[in-house]
């Protein structure tokens, strides 16, 4: 497929003198599960805040779907943030209606399947949810979504095994399959067998963009292997010291 | 999309704002009561009756004074936390444009304070009514008779038309002052409030030097002819100055609230800096 959904050329971003990203090319196919691969700190987030038009490119150039990120993308893109945002007045129903209102690609019914399959009432507000309850609302709604692009930023991080295969199995049985979805991790194994390509960033800049299949082909190793091998020098990334 | 945007903004606040706008008015029609009952007993000695005569009204300063404050304090929280905070996140995904998210908020806090004003007045009103039903029906036909019988002069609906404009402008260039300065402060890493505030009171005060300025540059000579149409120049004279004065009020505002409206619309477009 030559179409191309999503493509960076030479992006940059600094915040002050800290350079997040450094010059980032990448071009993604639509119809693709993508796994965003990086330590704590190498631009996952900042890539993913740039697609999404919540950050400017201190240079270089974005398009989602050949336009610059703007009103019409965000049409296209369904963006799971690494924190809650629904505000504190909200209860289930409202979250639902606010989705229904803003986004034509919104399927209530789905979403009000899934809540019922959470044993979600919809006049709970969402302020008495539980932590976990509130990430799996917000993630149902973003996968509730016919999208073209899911952005979805760490949605693995900090829970527990089991949340981990619901939200996994979510993303899996709801995107749109003509849609790409981007998912941003440093737990690499728990996705892997989900992905069909991977990019490697560190210290903002992409190192590998490959697909998964060719990649246990070339190297004889997991991504999860291979990850931990381009990424072990140094002992610079933080977060992956845990995981080894 | 403002439409919409509008919605969930009031969706926000009716939980918070209904109760305190009933409790002002249930509290206007008790003081009425209240203190028609310490007039006709003609005293207000003894605990009974200062709780009764003297209590309710301190309750009713108090919550007139805690609903006007509590109305500000909403207005900016309603900006920082719903565009600038973790909400942030939701709002600026939306199909949205920058733009329309400011003039949403904007119109919003408008309604919302012209839906305070109005819950002082039936405060006002109610307490006026509990004191006396028959006074206050009687004064009001009475009014109503005599402005009927007024000889009201030619043009006075206009002046009356372009004050309402002149309030609701100057209203709205307040409140984007309030937004451009929020915006502002939001840029730095720290300490976001305090620079908003810093940023509020730098803006207000290039104002006030700007009004000097206008001064040195002959207005105040200008601003004395204007006076003197209004005290000399009989009731029309007197109408075609305050409506010229309206104009230039109307003009100046609208300007303000040009530039801090897309002050705020830059700073949210290229420079947004979310929690």
């Amino acid at each position: 497929m030559s179409e191309i959904l999503v493509e960076c050329r030479a992006l940059r971003r600094s915040f002050g003198s800290v350079q997040a990203l450094r010059g980032v090319d990448l071009k993604l196919e639509p119809g693709k599960i993508v796994g965003l691969l990086g330590p704590n700190g190498s631009g996952k987030t900042t890539l993913i805040k740039i697609l999404n038009g919540l950050l400017q490119p201190s240079s270089g150039e974005v398009r989602i779907d050949g336009r610059a990120p703007g009103v019409d993308t965000k049409e296209l893109v369904s963006y799971l943030p690494d924190r809650e945002y629904f505000p504190d007045w909200m209860r289930v129903s409202d979250a639902l209606d606010f989705f229904q209102d803003f986004y034509a690609d919104f399927d209530r019914a789905r979403a009000e399947e899934m809540c019922r399959a959470l044993e979600l009432e919809q006049g709970r507000s969402i302020k008495t949810l539980s932590k976990g309850m509130r990430e799996k609302l917000q993630l149902l709604l973003v996968m509730s979504r016919q999208a073209r692009l899911y952005l979805l930023d760490e949605p693995i991080a900090g829970v527990d095994p089991a949340a981990r295969d619901y939200i996994l199995h979510t993303i899996l049985t709801n995107y749109n399959p003509q849609g790409t979805v981007l998912i941003s991790t440093h737990l690499i194994s728990d996705v892997e067998q989900v992905l069909d390509e991977a990019v490697f960033l560190r210290e903002g800049e992409v190192v590998l963009h490959e697909a998964v299949d060719s990649i246990r082909e070339r190297t004889g190793q997991s991504v999860d292997s291979l990850f931990r091998e381009m990424f072990r020098t140094g002992g610079r990334e933080g977060g992956e010291r845990n995981d080894r | 999309m403002i439409g919409k945007l509008i919605k969930y903004e009031f969706r926000s606040l009716w939980r918070r704002f209904l109760p305190l706008w009933a409790g002002l008015a249930a509290l206007g029609l008790v003081n009425g009561f209240t203190i028609t009952h310490v007039l006709e007993n003609n005293r207000i000695e003894g605990l009974s009756n200062f709780l009764l005569g003297v209590l309710p009204l301190i309750m009713l300063i108090v919550l007139f004074t805690v609903l006007g404050v509590l109305t500000l304090v909403f207005i900016c929280q309603r900006f920082y936390q719903g565009l600038l905070g973790r909400e942030g996140y939701l709002m600026f995904t939306l199909p949205v444009s920058s733009a329309e998210h400011i003039l949403a908020k904007t119109i919003a806090a408008l309604l919302l304070t012209v839906l305070t004003g109005l819950a002082f007045l039936l405060s006002g009103t109610l307490l006026v009514l509990a004191l006396d039903v028959k006074g206050f029906l009687e004064g009001m036909r009475d009014a109503f008779a005599a402005l009927r019988q007024l000889e009201l002069p030619r043009g006075i609906g206009w002046l009356i038309t372009e004050g309402l404009v002149c309030g609701l402008v100057t209203a709205a260039s307040s409140l984007l002052q309030i937004y451009a300065a929020i915006a502002l402060g939001h840029l730095a890493s720290r300490h976001r409030a305090g620079w908003s505030l810093l940023a509020y009171v730098g803006i207000s005060m290039i104002l006030s030097t700007g009004v000097f300025q206008l001064g040195s540059l002959g207005m105040g000579r200008a601003m004395e002819r204007w006076l003197d149409r209004i005290l000399d120049g009989g009731v029309n004279g007197a109408m075609s100055a305050m409506a010229a004065g309206m104009g230039f009020m109307i003009l100046i505002n609208l300007a303000l609230a040009v530039v801090f409206f897309f002050l705020t619309k830059i700073i949210l477009d290229k420079k947004l800096n979310l929690e």
